[in-house]
């Protein structure tokens, strides 16, 4: 029918209103319809209609009404749970506030932990084919050595020979220590995130171009793309497109390409690409399997599985040369690299680790429960006071799950209120969070769909669980007892809540011998002696301009009162690459050691101040043969070993010394022995390690001495200048360099203890809820002993000696657990100390300084009260 | 005291119900004070006032037959209680009264009933 009110105007009036009053608005509605239709024509009469609907659209009529006696009127005992809910929040504000920082602190620290946890796991999915590309490893088999540099041949074949991979990009750099100086202009800057990649890179990744073609921008020599933030730096607001960056002042490289900003949640952080095709040696143009500096992503096709392309490969690699004693290839998971414990060597972020998402988690989950438990022992302990309320409810005819409703409904609106406080505080302490966790969060990036849906959900958890047992015990009262005016609270209810206030010390005191276990390990680390003396050794890269004039610069520098010494080497000793081979001749068997190694200079033992232990470091001869003209393998070097290398060859120090070896490629003699010292994190053993007297240096390295630092920096800064006027100074210490090695540790350590601090002061929250409640209720005691005589200090030590006995308990349990839990954390480190008495003596004195502090308070208030305020009443 | 407050609309609304007598029912309410009032009335206001005069006891109502007018629906017949009655009288008494004290001469208009 056509002339009829509108159909969704009559659906919603007949959802919306009251059935009580629906036939009599829809019959007047019908009848003013067809009297409008009548006199306007349809169309009027439907938008009449359809504002008659709206009008009745008020509080009045949508507002459901009881019209039998018989059915529950829920939505005014909802209003009624509310209103009572309020009133006993502002009644006790207090008690209100401690329940709402509590629960909000510790859902601030749950939030913060999502965000950061979602950002973990956020890491390269955002390439289009993030779930099939790869990355491929090498694995060194006597060794077990896995490292991500592999040959230069290894992905062009692979695509070539195999049809199951659709892409594949090789990436090249020069690494941290030989950075690029790139000049446009009078803007000169050293970089170090400057990759050679082949054209095929937005094949593989989707790392967004704001200009340029994805396609062609990588396939001319000497292109290069640069994110919007180096366009900027470089180029301010001219427009990047066509101009010209000149690197390492020598070639020029045109400006094909503008990347976005490279995502924090990428592993790849790169400010520079250039076209493969710009490397013009030999060495790079030909593809080889004997290199071993370049890493490669490969795409694989939809459906392929990796394991299948792996078992592949060695029969690939046996068709395509003859080079003995390659690698093992493997491919990684490209969505696996940000949280596998294995780094991508040239990635200059730290990758972290799943197994401190789980700790952060973890320890989310502990102050989340501090903070509940809180609820749970105040709402329990408070339940004397609700007692006569929920008495008369059961008088008047509730029944218990209306009084487990209304209970529940109380935890959960504070709980609510709490999680808006703790958004609020997110908020607020981004900053601090960052520092920690060592990221750059925002406030935007609190309000995206996770974290608030997170929120929500973690809200609507810790209120159910907070709530669920005082709501049982509450609603489980008797009328008759609890009216009858002589109601306590019951036993059974304060062994519970003991149980619980021990379960948070136990938390607390183990978060605290946690923090100081993790503070004592990174500090022995940081101090260690490490065979080698790293303070105030200063580490520049070496140009062109200072190798040629090393020794006039050399000589130079040591006329500064300041410098004590200086070497070169080809790394700095805070990370020397394993990766070679040496092979000892002039013995029965010949025997192959895998060999970490390192090129210096003959000064460079007496530099860092290491020991030899038997023989001569290397001598001015290897200096000489090597610097000479005479070809690669007929020069001799000399060869310095350390222990452990000595010890792999399973000869004295008297019967190795002056034997020949080779090391891959380089014919020498082994000059002595020096002692071991820690060239890596204290996490490994110490490898075996040789130096060699290959002059293929990349730092300098300075020793001064540690007075006055700055002018000897600033004087050698002078120097630098007059030789390298057009490379910018840039220097670390090596200590830095060493102590950067533990930043997850010390991230760790900082993350612990700010976390076994809130927790402690959540706890006490509650402890100082729980200690008031009892000097309450223990007021007439407290008031009748005072009369007969009993001193303040023996009152408060009656009050507390509960509470005492509580924390005792919990300590009693947490020392075990956290020396179990902690010995496995130090087990990851070759090197550690053994937990001794410090950190347990520490956390006792802090938790129990704290909580009587906290108890002290409350309990010395009650015991100095005069006894006549409290019993005068009865 | 609460309950006896009778407010201008409502007092309309009880009139007009007064008037139609035996047919009073929301549309005819609406339609009998537009043409009495010559003002514009939402249908809306007057449900909402009739229920509301209804709580306060002022009206009571029946539904009338069903019948095919109105797709079925039953029309809500009002009448005023005695209790309405009453309180319109106290409103229209309260009203003579103060008429009653202003001085003629102050208004320039013919005032009397």
């Amino acid at each position: 029918m056509n002339n009829a009110p509108p159909k969704s105007a009559r659906f919603l009036l007949k959802l919306l209103c009251d059935p009580h009053f629906h036939e009599e608005v829809e019959g007047d509605l019908d009848e003013l319809f067809e009297h409008n239709l009548e006199s306007f024509g349809l169309k009027k009469a439907r938008r009449r209609y359809w504002g008659d609907v709206f009008k009745h659209f008020n509080w009045y009529f949508i507002t459901r009404r009881n019209t039998s006696g018989n059915s529950q009127n829920i939505f005014d005992m909802w209003t009624n749970y509310l209103k009572i809910a309020f009133r006993n929040m502002t009644k006790n504000k207090g008690y209100t506030a401690m329940n709402i920082m509590g629960l909000g602190v510790g859902m601030a620290c749950a939030v913060l932990i999502l965000v950061y946890s979602l950002h973990e796991l956020s890491f390269d999915r955002f390439h289009e084919k993030a779930n099939r590309t790869y990355v491929a490893h090498s694995t060194f088999t006597p060794a077990n050595l896995t490292v991500s540099s592999t040959p230069s041949a290894l992905s062009p074949s692979l695509q070539a020979e195999f049809p199951e991979v659709e892409a594949g990009v090789r990436f090249q750099s020069r690494g941290a220590f030989n950075a690029y100086t790139v000049q446009y202009k009078e803007n000169v800057f050293k970089e170090v995130d400057l990759f050679y990649v082949d054209s095929t890179f937005f094949k593989v990744f989707s790392f967004e171009l704001l200009a340029g073609n994805p396609e062609t921008c990588l396939n001319q020599p000497y292109s290069i793309v640069l994110t919007e933030e180096m366009a900027s730096k470089y180029f301010g607001q001219e427009d990047p497109m066509g101009k010209v960056l000149k690197i390492d002042n020598r070639r020029d490289y045109q400006v094909t390409g503008v990347l976005k900003d490279i995502p924090s949640n990428s592993h790849i952080q790169f400010d520079f690409l250039t076209s493969y095709t710009s490397l013009t040696s030999n060495f790079f143009k030909i593809p080889r399997w004997n290199s071993a500096s370049f890493t490669t992503y490969l795409v694989l096709k939809e459906g392929v599985k990796p394991e299948d392309v792996e078992a592949k490969i060695p029969d690939l690699v046996k068709r395509s040369t003859d080079e003995e004693g390659l690698p093992e290839y493997t491919l990684e998971p490209l969505l696996d690299i940000h949280l596998s414990s294995l780094g991508v060597d040239f990635d200059p972020q730290p990758q972290n680790e799943m197994k401190y998402l789980y700790i952060f988690g973890f320890i989310g989950i502990l102050i989340l429960s501090i903070a509940s438990i809180n609820y749970t022992n105040l709402a329990t302990a408070r339940a004397v006071f609700r007692a006569k309320e929920i008495g008369m409810r059961k008088v008047m005819g509730a029944y218990r799950h209306n009084l487990f409703y209304q209970f529940m409904s109380e935890s959960l609106l504070i709980v609510f209120i709490s999680a808006l406080l703790a958004i609020v505080l997110a908020m607020l302490t981004i900053p601090y969070f960052n520092a920690l966790a060592d990221r750059q969060f925002v406030i935007a990036d609190l309000w995206q769909f996770e974290p608030i849906a997170g929120v929500l959900l973690i809200a609507l958890f810790v209120g159910l669980l907070a709530g669920i047992y005082p709501a049982i015990v509450l609603s489980g009262f008797r009328p008759i007892t609890v009216l009858k005016g002589s109601f306590k609270n019951s036993k059974s209810g304060v062994v519970v809540r003991k149980f619980l206030v021990t379960g948070q010390f136990v938390i607390s005191i183990s978060l605290i011998i946690g923090t100081v276990v993790v503070f004592e390990q990174l500090s022995y680390m940081q101090n260690k002696d490490l065979g080698y003396n790293n303070q105030n050794v200063v580490l520049l890269p070496l140009t062109s301009g200072i190798r040629k004039n090393y020794p006039a610069f050399k000589a130079e520098m040591l006329r500064e009162p300041g410098v004590l010494d200086m070497t070169l080497s080809s790394e700095s000793p805070t990370k020397i690459d394993a990766g070679y081979s040496m092979i000892l001749k002039d013995v029965d068997v010949e025997k192959e050691v895998m060999v970490a190694g390192l090129r210096t200079d003959i000064d460079f033992l007496d530099a860092f101040q290491m020991k030899l232990i038997s023989g001569t470091f290397m001598t001015d001869v290897d200096a000489k043969s090597v610097a000479s003209d005479l070809p690669f393998d007929e020069k001799t070097f000399g060869f310095v070993l350390n222990e452990q290398a000595l010890a792999e060859f399973d000869l004295s120090a008297e019967e190795i010394i002056g034997k020949r070896a080779f090391m891959n490629g380089r014919n020498g003699v082994i000059r002595g022995v020096v002692q071991d010292f820690h060239f890596e994190s204290l996490r490994e053993k110490i490898k075996p390690m040789v130096f060699m007297s290959d002059q293929d240096f990349n730092s300098v390295l300075v020793r001064i001495s540690g007075q006055n630092v700055e002018n000897t920096i600033s004087k050698i800064q002078a120097r630098w200048r007059r030789i390298a006027p057009n490379v910018p100074f840039e220097y670390d210490f090596i200590e830095n360099e060493y102590n950067a090695l533990y930043s997850a540790e010390s991230k760790l350590s900082k993350l612990f203890g700010v976390f076994a601090i809130l927790g402690i002061f959540i706890a006490c929250f509650g402890l100082l809820g729980l200690i008031s409640f009892a000097t309450i209720q223990k007021a007439r005691e407290i008031g009748v002993r005072k009369v007969l005589g009993a001193s303040v200090s023996s009152l408060v030590l009656l009050l507390n000696r509960d509470f005492a006995k509580l924390v005792l308990i919990a300590f009693v349990i947490s020392v075990p657990l956290a020396f179990f839990t902690m010995n496995g954390w130090l087990r990851s480190f070759e090197y550690r100390i053994s937990i001794g008495f410090v950190p347990v003596v520490l956390a006792l004195l802090m938790t129990s300084l704290i909580a009587f502090l906290t108890i002290s308070i409350q309990s010395m208030r009650a015991a100095v009260a005069n006894p006549v305020d409290v019993l005068k009443e009865e | 005291m609460k309950g006896t407050y009778l407010g201008e609309f409502e007092e309309l609304i009880l009139l007009t119900v007064g008037i139609l007598g035996e047919g009073a029912y929301g549309v005819a309410i609406k339609l009998e004070l537009e043409k009495q009032a010559n003002r514009k009335i939402s249908i809306g206001a007057v449900h909402a006032s009739t229920n509301r005069l209804e709580e306060k006891g002022y009206l009571e109502s029946e539904f009338g037959v069903k019948t095919k007018e109105r797709g079925g629906k039953r029309k809500k017949y009002y009448t005023v209680t005695i209790y309405g009655q009453k309180a319109l009288k106290m409103a229209m008494d309260l009203r003579k009264n103060m008429w009653a004290q202003i001085d003629p001469s102050a208004f320039s208009i013919k005032t009397s009933f």
